[in-house]
């Protein structure tokens, strides 16, 4: 991979571009964790986020595909026929559950056009979970469960029928170690590979093998960079054995794609790489901008909401419409507490966030952010901060709503930045962090 | 006090009990009406025994009324009676009050009793089968096709759903109360963000707002659920003790001739609700229809006090009315008729209410317990706004307040019922139950885990039931998802939307 030149700017950056000669369409994999966007229904979705915004879900089967099992039908002696001690069958009442069992849901009419990637889990609660060669322990909206890889295989390929699936794979036994030399390193490591090679089993008598993507795991910042960059090496030297993408688990960190590190030997015709879960904004411009991944997973936008913020920060300077700025009301000499304006502005978290739950909002007739073209801001009219401060005072569903619908519809517009190529990426990092506090 | 034979073994120990407390504390004495102890089951006695205490306590903070001078002798007759047969002191006499005269038509100006031109009603078409007509009110900000379904929005907000859906599912009038808008944000912020239309960004779509009357009731009593089966039990004060409070420092509500005094449930605070208050405040949130401030009495409650009740709520209503005429901006206000299920106190609270120049007639208070009293209540009170009268009664619109469940409904709609609020569909949305042609279905079962492909109600186009089914929207409210709350409430909308077109075809077919 040749270097690209990186403009000399004041800022010195600490992304590193020099991975990939050319840029591939960034996608946004967003996490949904029950099979469907969250807080939108199918005609927000197609009217506001249509599949051509690079948009990808990713579903998983821990959440998705969880179903109740019912007792059979019982033999009972029918009341009349004591004396004849006949029996009949009598069916079994089906609100009584006997346990729950993973199982292929039915395609459509849950699946939305989008792309789809199907993961075993996002994260399992308990790190010390069981998990042996056939099974691991997975934790669902019912219970903890067993989820056994054939029938990962099967519900994954046959019923979710995403377009990509990550084979199953055991983070806990590979993320939580010391060393990944121990021995439950190498087992869940093994156990790893048999997995896939079970699922590229039956991917092949589907003909399917293009939809599969193999895990590889980041190593964790406890570990010897050494060590690491072993692990890494095994990691790639056993290749994506015939698998189209490769998802990586685990927590980014800066450096692991420098040097002489395993993962730059990912072999080129892995088509897709994908990372499966970024946590800051800054992590996800950065990995945006060095051009290695194609996928971006993330549930930021989500947990946003959930937290009751907005994503305010651009990276361009200014509104990018000619919408004059709303003026913002005089407050009271009170509300002031005798300070100037400036105090009264809302402060931004490390994630380019304002909290909506500050009373600073509360007579701000100004949309989150002026010119942005999301549902909540734009769209067939604008909600002003004052009323989504209100709702999220109220404790209202919808402030969620319109507050993830802004976030997701602000994380694709970085995405569109990066693909459309104008600006350079580290300048749109630089800008980014420019504007974050504490930003490093 | 006398307990006959029949009495059961705990009747005697309760009463000795009772006896025993009452001379303890000496706080009141029993009336006469309560003297035949022994035809009184536990719960009816304790509930005479609250009712009283409440008169009491009301009566000690109100003003008594002119008209019930002879009411009350008759009760001090009935303490000095029971005085003497009880060993409690004899309570010294409390000062006379004089309550304020009930306002007449003659105290409204003459211009107060033409036609609005920006509110409007007209009657499209009166059933040859019934009392139901199909009807259109028309506002600043919009029509409403009538009979019509008005869903609740408490905090200028549906549940889950934005409005811009709710009004593509055809959802026309919404309801938003004021008593929860003057807690957050406050009146004067919606004032300054331009009203409840700009500050929703719902600006070709009527809004009503009620006057809070119907959280004096809550704060004291609970529900309407809670208090008829608690008989009229009064709501416990939180806090370690049980008792209910005349103290409006452990207290949520107090009324008196004044206005109510409340507690805000946000911060404790205590603020006052007048009749003014209330419209000053409606008057700065901007709904295009407003409600007076009013008072509404429990169930079970003496009759006495529901006369006393019923007084005030007129006097209330006319200073509402009053201070709505200084300066009208475009909105139209409804009267509340109140009375219970009493048919005198009815009667005569349409009779006053509908002489004044209101814009329409919302029916509230006590509908009965059960949708049984309510239809019976209906049928004898609603030929009432027929009646050929200069106020023209029969053309102005009639709204039913807080009752939308669809036997209600239609059993409202043919006694000319033109309008009902309810938060009844978006409140079971919530917890799982979704409305269908077929009934109310609890998708949390776990009979709907394998229900692929079955839409929630077969002839509902709403956007959940086009895209998911019955399996999906079970597997979302057990993952407590929050879009499971939107998709169910945004059907809920949708069904009640299409159930009262339903409805107001079949009027026009003169089918109901």
């Amino acid at each position: 991979m040749s270097p690209n030149p990186v403009d000399g700017t004041a800022e010195t950056s600490s992304v590193d571009c020099s991975c990939s000669p050319k840029r591939e369409m960034l996608h946004l994999l967003l996490y949904c964790k029950d099979g469907c966007v969250p807080y939108l229904n199918p005609t927000q979705l197609e009217q506001y986020f249509p599949p051509s915004s690079g948009l990808w879900l990713c579903l998983s089967v821990q959440d998705a595909c969880v179903f109740p099992m019912f007792d059979k039908p019982v033999k009972k002696k029918a009341k009349d026929d004591v004396i004849n001690k006949k029996t009949k069958e009598v069916p079994a009442e089906p609100k009584k559950v006997r346990g729950y069992a993973f199982a292929s849901a039915p395609p459509d009419p849950w699946l939305l056009p989008y792309t789809r990637v199907t993961v075993p889990y996002f994260s399992n609660k308990n790190k010390e979970q069981l998990a042996d060669n056939k099974s691991i322990c997975v934790w669902t909206p019912h219970g903890r469960q067993r989820l056994a890889s054939e029938t990962y295989a099967k519900v994954a390929m046959e019923g979710l029928q995403s377009n990509y699936t990550v084979s199953l794979f055991d983070d806990a036994g590979v993320s939580s170690v010391k060393q990944p030399d121990s021995v439950r390193w190498q087992k869940a490591h093994g156990r790893n590979n048999l997995w896939l090679e079970q699922l590229v089993q039956v991917a092949k008598q589907q003909d399917a093998l293009d939809r599969i993507w193999r895990p590889v795991f980041l190593p964790p910042s406890n570990h010897d960079d050494e060590v690491n960059n072993d692990a890494m090496t095994n990691e790639s030297q056993t290749g994506s054995l015939g698998a189209a993408g490769v998802a990586f688990v685990g927590k980014w960190r800066h450096g692991l794609l420098t040097g002489n590190n395993g993962m730059a030997q990912i072999p080129d015709d892995v088509k897709w790489k994908c990372l499966l879960s970024t946590t800051s904004l800054l992590e996800f411009v950065e990995i945006a901008a060095q051009g290695y991944f194609n996928i971006v997973g993330t549930d930021l936008p989500a947990l946003w909401a959930k937290e009751k913020v907005a994503l305010i920060v651009q990276p361009q300077r200014g509104p990018s419409t000619n919408e004059p700025t709303a003026k913002r009301p005089k407050l009271d000499a009170d509300e002031k507490g005798g300070e100037t304006d400036h105090a009264n502005e809302p402060t931004l978290d490390f994630n380019g966030c304002i909290d909506m739950s500050d009373k600073v909002h509360a007579r701000d007739p100004r949309p989150l952010v002026e010119g942005c073209t999301c549902m909540t801001c734009q769209h067939g009219g604008r909600f002003s901060r004052g009323y989504i401060h209100h709702l999220v005072c109220a404790k209202e569903l919808l402030a969620e709503i319109l507050l993830f619908a802004h976030n997701l519809h602000h994380m694709l517009e970085l995405i569109r930045l990066f693909n459309e190529g104008g600006s350079d990426p580290a300048d749109i990092v630089n800008t980014i962090k420019s504007r974050l506090p504490n930003a490093k | 006090m006398r307990i006959t034979r029949k009495s059961s073994i705990m009747t005697w120990w309760l009463c000795g009990m009772a006896c025993d407390r009452l001379t303890a504390t000496r706080k009141w004495s029993m009336p006469r009406q309560c003297l035949a102890f022994s035809r009184y089951s536990i719960t009816s006695r304790r509930s005479c025994y609250r009712n009283h205490r409440m008169t009491a306590q009301i009566q000690s903070s109100s003003f008594t009324s002119d008209a019930t001078e002879e009411e009350d002798d008759t009760i001090r007759d009935a303490d000095d009676s029971s005085k003497s047969q009880s060993t409690n002191k004899a309570r010294p006499p409390q000062k006379a009050h004089r309550l304020p005269p009930l306002q007449t038509p003659l105290d409204f100006p003459d211009w107060a009793y033409e036609p609005r031109d920006f509110f409007r009603f007209e009657i499209l078409h009166q059933s040859a089968k019934s009392q139901a007509r199909v009807g259109r009110i028309h506002t600043p900000h919009g029509t409403i096709d009538t009979p019509g379904y008005v869903a609740v929005a408490t905090n200028a907000a549906l549940k889950g759903v934005d409005f811009r859906h709710a009004d593509q599912a055809n959802q026309q009038l919404i309801f938003a109360n004021t008593y929860h808008l003057l807690l957050h944000p406050g009146a004067d912020l919606i004032a300054e963000a331009g009203g409840i239309h700009k500050f929703t960004n719902r600006l070709d779509r009527p809004f009503i707002t009620d006057s809070g009357g119907f959280q004096v009731f809550s704060l004291a009593y609970g529900s309407v659920h809670e208090e008829l089966s608690s008989k009229g039990e009064l709501k416990r004060a939180g806090g370690k003790s049980r008792h209910y409070r005349n103290d409006l420092g452990k207290d949520a509500v107090k009324v008196s001739e004044e206005g109510a005094y409340f507690r805000s449930y946000r911060d404790g605070s205590k603020f006052l609700l007048t009749p003014e208050s209330t419209v000053q405040a409606q008057k700065k949130i901007g709904a295009d229809i407003i409600i007076p401030l009013d008072e509404l009495p429990p169930y079970h409650i003496d009759r006495q006090v529901l006369v006393e009740s019923v007084d005030r709520s007129h006097r209330w209503e006319a200073r509402s009315l009053q201070e709505h005429l200084k300066n009208i901006t475009q909105q139209a206000m409804y009267c509340v008729v109140h009375g219970g299920i009493d048919r005198e106190l009815r009667t005569k609270s349409v009779e006053y209410l509908t002489s004044l120049p209101f814009d329409g007639y919302a029916i509230g208070g006590s509908l009965g317990n059960g949708k049984q009293e309510l239809k019976e209540l209906l049928d004898w009170m609603m030929p009432l706004f027929d009646e050929d009268s200069s106020t023209n009664r029969r053309g102005k619109p009639r709204h039913l307040l807080g009752i939308a469940d669809e036997e209600s409904i239609r059993n409202a709609v043919v006694r000319g019922i033109d309008t009902m609020d309810s938060c009844y569909p978006t409140r079971v949305a919530r917890h799982g139950t979704i409305l269908t042609m077929e009934g109310s279905i609890k998708i949390k079962s776990g009979k709907f885990a394998r229900s692929f492909g079955a839409k929630l109600d077969e002839r509902c186009n709403c956007t959940t039931c086009t895209h998911y089914d019955r399996a999906y929207l079970w597997h979302l409210f057990k993952a407590n998802e929050p879009i499971a709350v939107s998709l169910a409430a945004q059907h809920n909308i949708q069904y009640m939307s299409d159930l009262m077109s339903d409805i107001r075809q079949e009027i026009m077919d003169d089918k109901i």
